[in-house]
């Protein structure tokens, strides 16, 4: 067995209005070269000015992935020629990235593993080809939008280990709002470093270029894991190179090796002055980067010994977790309150396939209906309707309740009252009673709920109940 | 100081991906030694050694990022005004295969 180590390079777009370093719209568009300006298409006699809203958007994620940050902005240009790249470089940061040195935790089977970030850089996205059989077309509309791209530490052994990376790197950007980071609208890529080496010493690394969705990361590195197997086993050695993956077959090819590798002649971008990162800009990054999932998850386990399971699905999607939180938050008991989120509130959302912001239900309304239960104002199974009615028309349970004529009656005699003639009209059973009989129960706590439209306390009418008829059968 | 020759352009124009024609290299050829005199000349300077690279001349505190608003968008008949040819408003270019992110 040798054992595999795992880089990573992901790259993801940046949400905002304009692009990284021109005016232009950062939308998608179906549209060709519709949200293009001059510096997207490199003409001259116009500078790039770098996006406020970017680099801040960068920096966050930076220090949410807890990297050192640089005292200011500098861009570099990564010099290479090819048709989607209209400058003949790319502006991007090498000297001073916006981010160096941090580390991010994921959770695999169970346990927190640290994977080390060599460094986060902004940068701009290069513009889209097609290929046709004799030729290629371009569309700029991708040319310049904001793009970040994380380098990892070749430290992850296993296929798990990487997809877990994706996954958790993926929710931190959704959850620092800077992105929704889909690879499915081609807004994540990846470059996959794999090695095998049977020594300490790491292996010839073999890249894999331009992946664009997690589940090609993982046949890649399948194959690679296989393909370089076989070399060492037969005694050959693994050439150091960059490889490409055939995304029907699932295996890689060769694209160039490290002898004509690409000399990009870096140097720092001359056309975008410094500008200094201040504390104060910082600080107020960092008031905005929220609780992450995992740390989100863990207080679930610990502080409100949720299951694994819930804990899982409550963190899944920021907003939802947003919403337990500001319930519990209101005072609701966390298992309750869970209960309510994982279940209905989720249940409903699947089936109607929308988003929780779709919905016109509010945390208090959750704190309110668990207390109505509490309070045994409702039944659980009344909760249910009440849950029903609130997440389509918004309104309040306290008003739904009071609308539909729910109040559950409570009063003793009031219940005593119903009871006794429930008894009379039923005398003949009450008379064949036997406690070891449930069914005979439910018969009986079936006929009071019939007489009072379903408001009887359940609890309260069973223990009466019982204590009546045992009376008839002394 | 170590001559450019040749084979180092050839390396580079690869690396580069730049197709050259054979005047061009001798050109080059020329070109590269006395960029090298000069570059000969310079490091005799007393203390050069100690200097360090120089990228913008003066400390701008002045310098503002742009605001995150889109505008001023070209049309796309302009964006593609000068292309040589274009189908469906997308830039023709001979097939290229492979690439760079």
């Amino acid at each position: 067995m040798y054992k595999v180590t795992i880089g990573l390079e992901v790259h993801c777009e940046l949400e905002s209005n304009s692009k990284v370093f021109s005016p232009a719209v950062n939308g998608y568009n179906e549209n060709p070269n519709v949200n293009v300006a001059y510096q997207d298409l490199g003409f001259p006699g116009i500078l790039p000015v770098a996006n406020e809203e970017a680099v801040k958007r960068a920096l966050k994620v930076s220090m949410a992935l807890n990297c050192k940050t640089p005292d200011e902005i500098i861009f570099d240009r990564k010099n290479y020629y090819y048709p989607d790249l209209p400058k003949g470089y790319q502006i991007t940061q090498m000297t001073k990235p916006v981010g160096i040195n941090g580390y991010l935790n994921i959770e695999v089977n169970g346990e927190i593993k640290k994977v080390d970030i060599h460094d986060i850089h902004l940068e701009e996205d290069t513009a889209s080809l097609d290929h046709y059989d004799t030729y290629s077309l371009i569309d700029y509309n991708r040319s310049g939008i904001p793009l970040i791209e994380t380098v990892t530490e070749p430290c992850m052994h296993s296929k798990e280990e990487a997809l877990t990376f994706l996954e958790t790197l993926r929710s931190l950007i959704v959850y620092c709002g800077v992105s929704q980071a889909r690879s499915d609208k081609g807004q994540m890529r990846c470059d996959v470093n794999v090695s095998l080496s049977d020594t300490d010493e790491l292996g010839s690394k073999v890249e894999i270029k331009n992946i664009n969705s997690f589940y090609n990361v993982g046949r890649a590195i399948d194959f690679e894991i296989e393909r370089q197997t076989e070399i060492l086993q037969n005694g050959g050695v693994v050439e150091q190179e960059t490889r490409r993956l055939d995304d029907e077959t699932g295996e890689t090819f060769h694209m160039r090796s490290k002898v004509d590798a690409v000399d990009y002649k870096y140097f720092i971008e001359p056309n975008i002055a410094p500008t200094p990162v201040t504390c104060e800009m910082l600080n107020e990054i960092r008031k905005t980067i929220p609780m992450l999932q995992l740390e989100r998850k863990q207080m679930y386990k610990s502080k409100y010994d949720l299951s694994e399971y819930d804990s899982d699905v409550l963190v899944k999607v920021k907003e939802n977790s947003d919403f337990f939180n500001e319930c519990v938050n209101l005072g609701a008991d966390p298992k309750k309150a869970c209960n309510w989120v994982t279940g209905m509130l989720m249940g409903y959302l699947n089936t109607n396939e929308i988003t929780i912001d779709k919905v016109p239900i509010k945390p208090v309304m959750i704190k309110d209906l668990i207390d109505l239960v509490d309070s045994k104002t409702i039944s659980s199974k009344q909760a249910k309707e009440v849950f029903e009615e609130m997440v389509n028309s918004g309104k309040e349970p306290k008003v739904i309740v009071k609308e539909k004529g729910m109040m559950q009656i409570t009063d003793d005699n009031a219940i005593y009252d119903v009871i006794i003639e429930v008894l009379k009209e039923n005398e003949e059973q009450a008379k064949e009673y036997n406690p070891e009989k449930t069914r005979m129960i439910d018969f009986f706590v079936g006929q009071v709920m019939k007489k009072t439209r379903g408001k009887a306390n359940p609890a309260k009418t069973m223990q009466m109940l019982k204590e009546e008829l045992a009376k008839y059968n002394k | 100081m170590q001559k450019i020759t040749k084979e180092n352009i050839q390396d580079y124009a690869l690396k580069l991906m730049f197709k050259m024609k054979e005047e061009e290299f001798e050109t080059f050829e020329k070109e590269f030694e006395t960029i090298l005199k000069h570059m000969d000349l310079i490091s005799k300077i007393d203390g050069i050694e100690k200097v360090e690279p120089l990228v913008f001349p003066f400390k701008n505190e002045d310098v503002k990022l742009r605001k995150d608003v889109a505008n001023s968008t070209l049309t796309t008949s302009d964006a593609v005004k000068n292309a040589h040819e274009t189908i469906y408003d997308e830039v023709k270019v001979p097939k290229v295969v492979g690439g760079e992110s």
